[in-house]
């Protein structure tokens, strides 16, 4: 089980003509359960290359493979494809449209075609996984407040029961309880439903904390691809694409230039905290 | 500048038949005193009245009770609406909100205009505010072509050519990546510093908000915390009551200290907690 791009590219259609590309020769793949986050800045394509992966956007050139099927040829039944490879948009919150919450949710897993009773289950469980309690279901989206509006939206794409969970900036926009509360929620259905999850940031702390795998891009490109403890160690190169590192590698890095050793590459308060209070005790 | 007394804000629902079901208080006796010149940050999680606060400081929204003076006016005062628009710019969340002309010079020179400046003063201003923000050398591009921090430094001197003497940020790097972040904090803090101009900003993002004079911090509806934000951050617990949080170097140092490790109470930015780590083992 896999996602692969073999040499991927998009170009919109105003920029043919200029010869810019919004994705340029894309080669990625994408395993079963891997939890990666795409990180970049703004225009850099990220976007772009997540609205492939459920085929939205179609590339100019290229091939991309959803479990060894060509996702463009004909017989592809992309309305599966969308059930399979869930999307939650940027501020997902502004697209519910139902009259209720229990509507709202259903909306998806319907479109798959499934029975009224499969449909039901699905989407009560999905709300109850993203702990929205039953006293809500009746009530319309628009009444609930920001944070309640974004789980509701998730609930939507889970209750698809997709096995890749796509994530465009899920966090813009919530507090720190909030932001801390839907990253928790991603991660554990990463483990309790054991899919794959794609999700785009701007939050180099909350990548640190969350990612197995990390994705820079940069022009349309993939410039770095590794875990976070490798890319992060890349602070110059990433401070030149507009990018940053957690705080507390600056912190670790100027300690090690002023001659305190730490050891190991240390991307976490929990580690952070850990190395220095060993490198303290030292000599 | 800005003085708030007991404000008060009501948001009626009604059904159909335009009867009112139900009543929420969106500010609930907000009492601030904001001088000239500063640097204030408001914290507060989702839903604490922050942004109805903002749309009060230029009389988009009125308060229910209570009395709001900016810059000497009344902002239940009628008369005095155009004068408070004029004195308090808002910068909003999403860039592509608030651009309206298909020229970067022009967008700036939207509001002077409206406002009947003559033809050559609203040129000076233009001048003036992108040059304040940086962007001139982007004068006569199309705004659909800037980053998302060039976006909001043209929506900042929008404002700024209103002849503004308070910016009110409302969320407005939320949507942005780490160097558009960047690009905005710095103008506004060099607009602050240099110009004088009162800044009011509204964030999620801890790390904006060291460099404030003072912060507020809000929770429904009530300014519940007010001081420095070296004071305000070394209150690790409390804040995390109202659902927020502290910069992660100062969570870190917050741990160590837990730990045992002797270091200062509030530490800020990077800098500092090198320093103190640095003077800690010389000290041992």
């Amino acid at each position: 089980m896999s996602i692969i791009l073999d040499h991927v590219s998009y170009q919109y259609q105003d920029a043919i003509q200029k010869g810019e590309y919004a994705l340029k020769d894309i080669n990625l793949k994408i395993n079963d359960g891997e939890f990666i986050c795409i990180i970049g800045h703004t225009g850099s394509g990220k976007s772009t290359l997540v609205q492939h992966l459920n085929g939205l956007e179609k590339a100019t050139s290229g091939t991309i493979y959803y479990n060894g099927e060509d996702i463009d040829a004909a017989d592809f039944n992309k309305t599966q494809l969308r059930g399979k490879v869930g999307l939650v948009f940027q501020y997902p919150e502004y697209q519910l449209f139902e009259s209720t919450v229990i509507e709202d949710v259903k909306f998806g897993p319907k479109n798959l075609g499934l029975s009224p009773l499969e449909v039901d289950c699905r989407s009560y469980q999905a709300l109850k996984d993203v702990g929205l309690s039953e006293d809500y279901l009746d009530v319309s989206p628009l009444a609930l407040s920001g944070g309640q509006k974004r789980r509701v939206a998730l609930a939507g794409v889970l209750a698809m029961e997709p096995e890749v969970l796509i994530l465009d900036e899920p966090t813009a926009g919530l507090d720190p309880y909030g932001r801390d509360e839907i990253l928790s929620l991603i991660k554990e259905m990463h483990e309790k439903r054991n899919c794959t999850v794609i999700m785009v940031s701007h939050s180099m702390e909350d990548v640190a904390d969350y990612a197995e795998r990390l994705l820079v891009m940069h022009q349309g490109q993939i410039m770095l691809d590794g875990t976070p403890r490798e890319i992060f160690k890349h602070r110059e190169e990433l401070e030149m694409l507009g990018l940053a590192v957690p705080q507390i590698t600056y912190v670790v890095d100027q300690l090690r230039e002023k001659g305190i050793p730490i050891e190991g590459n240390p991307i976490t308060v929990e580690e952070a905290k850990k190395a220095i209070w060993k490198a303290m005790k030292k000599g | 500048m800005i003085e708030a007394k007991d404000v008060v804000y009501e948001y009626f629902r009604r059904d159909e038949e335009g009867n009112v079901t139900e009543i929420n208080r969106a500010l609930d006796g907000v009492t601030l005193d904001i001088k000239k010149g500063e640097f204030i940050a408001i914290l507060g999680a989702n839903g604490s009245g922050k942004s109805t606060f903002a749309k009060h400081l230029n009389a988009l929204l009125t308060p229910s009770e209570g009395t709001l003076i900016i810059d000497g006016k009344n902002t239940n005062d009628l008369e005095a609406l155009w004068k408070i628009r004029q004195t308090t710019g808002m910068v909003f969340q999403n860039p592509d909100n608030q651009i309206i002309a298909n020229v970067v010079e022009e967008d700036v020179g939207f509001g002077p205009e409206n406002i009947g400046v003559p033809t050559e003063e609203i040129w000076e201003r233009v001048n003036a505010s992108l040059d304040a923000v940086g962007m001139s050398k982007f004068r006569k591009h199309s705004p659909n072509a800037l980053s998302g921090g060039q976006k909001q430094r043209v929506a900042i001197a929008g404002v700024m050519a209103m002849k503004t003497k308070c910016i009110v940020l409302d969320e407005s790097t939320a949507m942005l990546d780490p160097s558009g972040r960047k690009e905005v904090m710095e103008t506004v803090m060099r607009l602050n510093k240099e110009e004088g101009i009162t800044v009011i900003l509204i964030t999620h993002h801890m790390d904006e908000v060291v460099n404030a004079d003072r912060v507020y911090v809000m929770y429904q509806g009530q300014v519940q915390m007010e001081g420095t934000p070296r004071a305000l951050f070394s209150q690790v617990e409390q804040l995390k009551e109202y659902r927020l949080d502290v910069p992660q170097v100062t969570k870190l140092a917050y741990e160590l200290r837990k730990e045992g490790m002797d270091l200062p109470e509030s530490i800020l930015t990077v800098d500092e907690l090198v320093q103190a780590l640095l003077d800690y083992k010389a000290c041992r």
